[in-house]
């Protein structure tokens, strides 16, 4: 029954977060009909939407080009840095193998991997705090002032969103794990081409461990070596003079104990970060109760379809007849009726002639027969003026004031508005009556309606 | 269902003239802007035609209709020709194809019309008036057309109103299924049995409308859930708001800075409500507001205003009316450890330490920092809820009551837990002239607005 959710790319959830915190900081959604319709026909859930508003923005192109150029700034950034430390990785290979023979080979492992392990390790640590600590802060600070000076160029703004949005330090994670990678595989290959083509002497060499104490040390590393298959201190000896193959067997496991220790975990480190900068920035544009997002709800989830006519209004009514000049009511008993209102004889002067209530069309016959045999002097009409006039009340008074031939009084009974007395008025004075406000019938009248 | 495929049930919204048909429609359709509306007879002329969606795809075609004038004289128009034996439904097909007396029934005819093309009807009946001989007429016509009918009754809450006679009038008329729908107030407890009465006489469309129903009633939740989530990040960026100067400095123009910006946040959570309300407001008769224009009448930080709100333990600078009210002046570990205690109980350790921390840096500093206090957040969420309250009250009991309300306090002892807490979080709130941390301030603002959300339905938790 539910159309299956569309996907939406990771561009433009960035699109859509960037107009989300433009609109919030306006205070409200800006008035964009044209897109706002788009985005209704296309379809879809309030977030597909959203997502297909922000597209269609007039300045949508605009915004786009910031966000690629803030992406790109960022991958310029990732890249210089990568480069930098590629070169201190391959500087820290060529130092680890050196010209002292023979190479130890704790030492080479602590050169290539040590730095690269240990700011791993800090990040691991400073994570919790990334967000209170007083380097965010002041990165914060930094990021504020450089946004805050041209906030509204969509780059600007895109950077912010970047770097200090939801996903901000999964983003700055991603860019420190990019370059530390570099650090690691450039250090690979420089070892890789090193071992290849020069001889080294590799051997454990200790002055102040017991025999027993280093091959523990080396057992313990080669644990990670070993889950890639290749043999450590278990099987191969841990002094020079080593035999040709032994020499082989360690130069193997350097490196792979420099893939395992460098490169593996800032590979994983580098994918969770980008697959948390993916999901946090997925989950903020899905957290449709934000503000910037819950104002669209109305006007792109709309209940209605757009209202039209099916059956058009008749062209204009008989012309607007000019108001008849008031009858003038003669001195004397009048003849009288209420029309779809009980008031009783008591209610008008004794003199007059009572002819009841005409409510259905029964007792209106009668009334029109009576007043077409009577002489009538004058027509006096009660009507409940908390009524809407309507056309039948129209069409019976006029049939009535036909048939009696005589000047009509409109009497207006009962508590009423302004506005409901103006409508009788208008309808006596197209009928030529006289009007008279008839508070005393009316509130008798009007309790008894009740 | 594939879109598009299943015909809406044809709705036909009919009555009397000014009984509120059009009223009726713009309530159902959420839209204030639908046809024209007027305290006059005959305002709408035409047959509009307006689709109410649930899933984008209509379910219902409502058709806002002229109201009957005439009916008496055309009941009399139509009976010359009939007999006992006539098919009364043949004969307004016939009258409603012929010329209709040269035009002068145009206006009953486009009713007529439209109520033999609809599947049913909805007769709106203004409860004010007496039963007259034209509505029995009316009635009679409408029953002659030959599909079921949904007696409706307009401004029942009115003082004049007469629902039993009508009732009795339409149990007169085989009418025995009527409801209440107040078009003058939102209220969607009584749209919803509107709806669910439609599907009783419609079962065959049944599963459709309670499509509507459900979509209706979430849409009303969503609404709440949102409001509440503006006021949890209002609260987070309050709560978290700091300043600092040095030690020696007078912090007064700190303090008005502070002051000016928490109004402007303010406002814009008051906008933000207002304009997800914006159809209940723009109802005949919206909610009565503790607003006026839109904006609180007593100044936050005004010390009436707290108290008015029942919230106590202002800072001792607002007790003595000095200018201070609002804003602690966290000078030593001393006020703030002091304040969080009293405030925030248990939940609030966590912040002391934070502070403290930071505070003996500052004191290193040199310098004093400024943070809003308990009670003028007390005030902030109080007066924000109360306002959500207001404009989620509906019906006419609830409307009469509102003039009676007094908040007592915070909404819930787990809201004010939670809003103190945030306190400890500076890097949360936008009003810190950086930038936000807005992940985990999303995260509170929505731990908030849950706390909030459950006050709304039971103030005693």
């Amino acid at each position: 029954m539910f159309a299956r959710p569309r996907r939406i790319r990771p561009f433009h959830r960035l699109l859509m977060e960037v107009v989300r915190l433009r609109e919030e900081a306006a205070g409200s959604p800006a008035e964009t009909p044209e897109a706002d319709a788009a985005a209704r026909a296309g379809g879809g859930d309030l977030q597909a939407r959203i997502a297909l508003r922000a597209r269609r923005l007039p300045d949508s192109p605009a915004l786009r080009e910031g966000i690629r150029r803030g992406l790109g700034m960022l991958a310029l950034v990732g890249l210089a840095a990568t480069l930098l430390l590629g070169l201190a990785g391959a500087l820290a290979a060529g130092a680890a193998l050196g010209n002292a023979e023979p190479v130890s080979l704790p030492l080479a492992l602590a050169l290539v991997v040590g730095p690269n392990l240990l700011t791993l390790l800090l990040w691991l640590l400073l994570l919790p705090l990334a967000r209170r600590s007083g380097l965010a802060r002041l990165l914060r600070g930094l990021g504020a002032r450089i946004a805050g000076d041209n906030a509204s160029s969509p780059t600007a703004a895109s950077l912010r969103l970047l770097l200090f949005g939801a996903s901000g330090r999964w983003v700055t994670g991603s860019l420190a794990h990019a370059a530390w990678l570099g650090y690691a595989l450039a250090a690979t290959v420089v070892l890789l081409v090193l071992l290849s083509v020069r001889s080294y002497t590799l051997s454990w060499e200790t002055t102040l461990l017991s025999g027993e104490a280093l091959r523990q040390w080396a057992q313990a590393l080669s644990l990670a070596p070993a889950l890639l298959g290749v043999p450590g201190a278990e099987s191969l000896p841990l002094r020079a003079p080593m035999p040709t193959a032994a020499r082989e067997a360690w130069a193997a496991w350097l490196l792979v104990a420099v893939i395992a220790y460098g490169v593996v975990p800032r590979a994983l480190a580098l994918a969770t970060c980008l697959a948390l900068a993916r999901y946090t920035l997925r989950r903020s544009s899905e957290d449709l109760a934000q503000p910037g997002y819950a104002r669209l709800r109305a006007r792109l989830m709309p209940v209605h379809g757009a209202a039209r006519v099916v059956d058009a209004a008749p062209h204009a009514d008989a012309p607007e007849v000019a108001p008849e000049p008031a009858a003038v009511i003669p001195e004397g008993p009048l003849h009288a009726l209420a029309l779809e209102t009980d008031c009783a004889a008591a209610d008008i002067p004794t003199d007059w002639i009572w002819l009841g209530s005409v409510d259905d069309r029964d007792s209106r016959e009668q009334v029109l027969a009576r007043l077409r045999a009577d002489s009538v002097r004058g027509l006096a009409i009660v009507v409940r003026t908390a009524a809407t006039p309507d056309r039948g009340n129209r069409h019976a008074i006029e049939a009535l004031l036909q048939a009696a031939d005589a000047p009509g009084l409109l009497l207006l009974a009962g508590p009423t508005s302004a506005q409901r007395a103006r409508d009788w008025q208008a309808l006596a004075a197209g009928l030529g009556m006289a009007v008279h406000e008839a508070t005393g019938i009316g509130y008798a009248a009007a309790e008894k309606g009740r | 269902m594939i879109p598009g495929r299943a015909e809406p049930l044809h709705l036909a919204v009919v009555g009397h003239t000014n009984t509120g048909k059009t009223s009726l429609l713009r309530t159902l359709a959420r839209d204030s802007r639908f046809g024209a509306v007027s305290d006059r007879p005959a305002t709408t002329r035409a047959v509009e035609a307006i689709d109410l969606l649930a899933d984008d795809r209509p379910v219902l075609r409502c058709y806002d209709t002229p109201g009957l004038e005439d009916a008496i004289d055309l009941s009399a128009h139509l009976a010359p020709s009939a007999s006992a034996t006539d098919d009364p439904v043949a004969r307004i097909d016939a009258f409603v194809a012929g010329d209709h007396d040269h035009g002068r029934f145009e206006q009953e005819v486009k009713v007529l019309r439209q109520m033999r093309k609809a599947d049913a009807a909805l007769y709106v009946i203004d409860a004010r008036e007496p039963v007259l001989a034209k509505h029995r007429a009316e009635l009679r016509l409408l029953a002659d057309c030959g599909k079921p009918i949904l007696p409706v009754l307009n401004f029942v809450a009115a003082a004049e109103a007469k629902p039993a006679a009508w009732r009795e009038q339409l149990a007169h008329s085989s009418l025995h299924l009527v409801v209440d729908f107040d078009t003058v107030v939102f209220d969607l407890a009584a749209e919803t049995r509107v709806f669910e009465t439609l599907a009783t006489l419609l079962e065959q469309h049944r599963p459709r409308i309670r499509a509507l129903i459900v979509q209706r009633r979430e849409a009303r939740l969503q609404q709440q859930r949102d409001a509440c989530r503006a006021i949890g990040r209002l609260l987070v960026d309050a709560a978290g708001m700091r300043r600092s100067c040095p030690r020696d400095a007078a912090p007064e123009a700190l303090r008005a800075e502070m002051h000016e910006q928490l109004r402007r946040a303010e406002q814009t959570c008051v906008d933000n409500l207002l304009e997800s309300f914006a159809f209940e407001l723009g109802a005949y008769q919206p909610p009565a507001l503790p607003l006026s224009q839109g904006r609180w009448q007593l100044d936050l930080f005004d010390p009436e205003t707290a108290r008015t709100l029942g919230i106590r333990g202002g800072s001792a600078a607002a007790a003595g009316g000095a200018a201070g009210f609002g804003v602690d002046a966290m000078t030593g570990g001393l006020s703030l450890g002091a304040a969080t205690l009293i405030g925030a109980g248990v939940g609030a350790l966590a912040g002391i330490g934070d502070d403290l921390g930071r505070d003996w840096m500052d004191r290193l500093r040199g310098r004093q920092r400024l943070a809003v206090d308990a009670a003028t957040l007390g005030v902030l969420a109080t007066r924000q809820a109360w306002l959500l309250a207001a404009l989620l009250r509906r019906g006419h009991a609830s409307q009469s009551a509102i003039a009676a309300d007094t908040t007592q306090g915070w909404p819930s002892e787990t809201l004010r837990r939670a809003v103190l807490r945030v306190r400890a979080h500076p890097e949360w709130s936008r009003l810190n002239g950086g930038l936000a941390d807005p992940a985990g301030a999303e995260r509170a603002a929505e731990r908030i607005a849950e706390a909030l959300d459950a006050s709304l339905t039971d103030p005693h938790a």
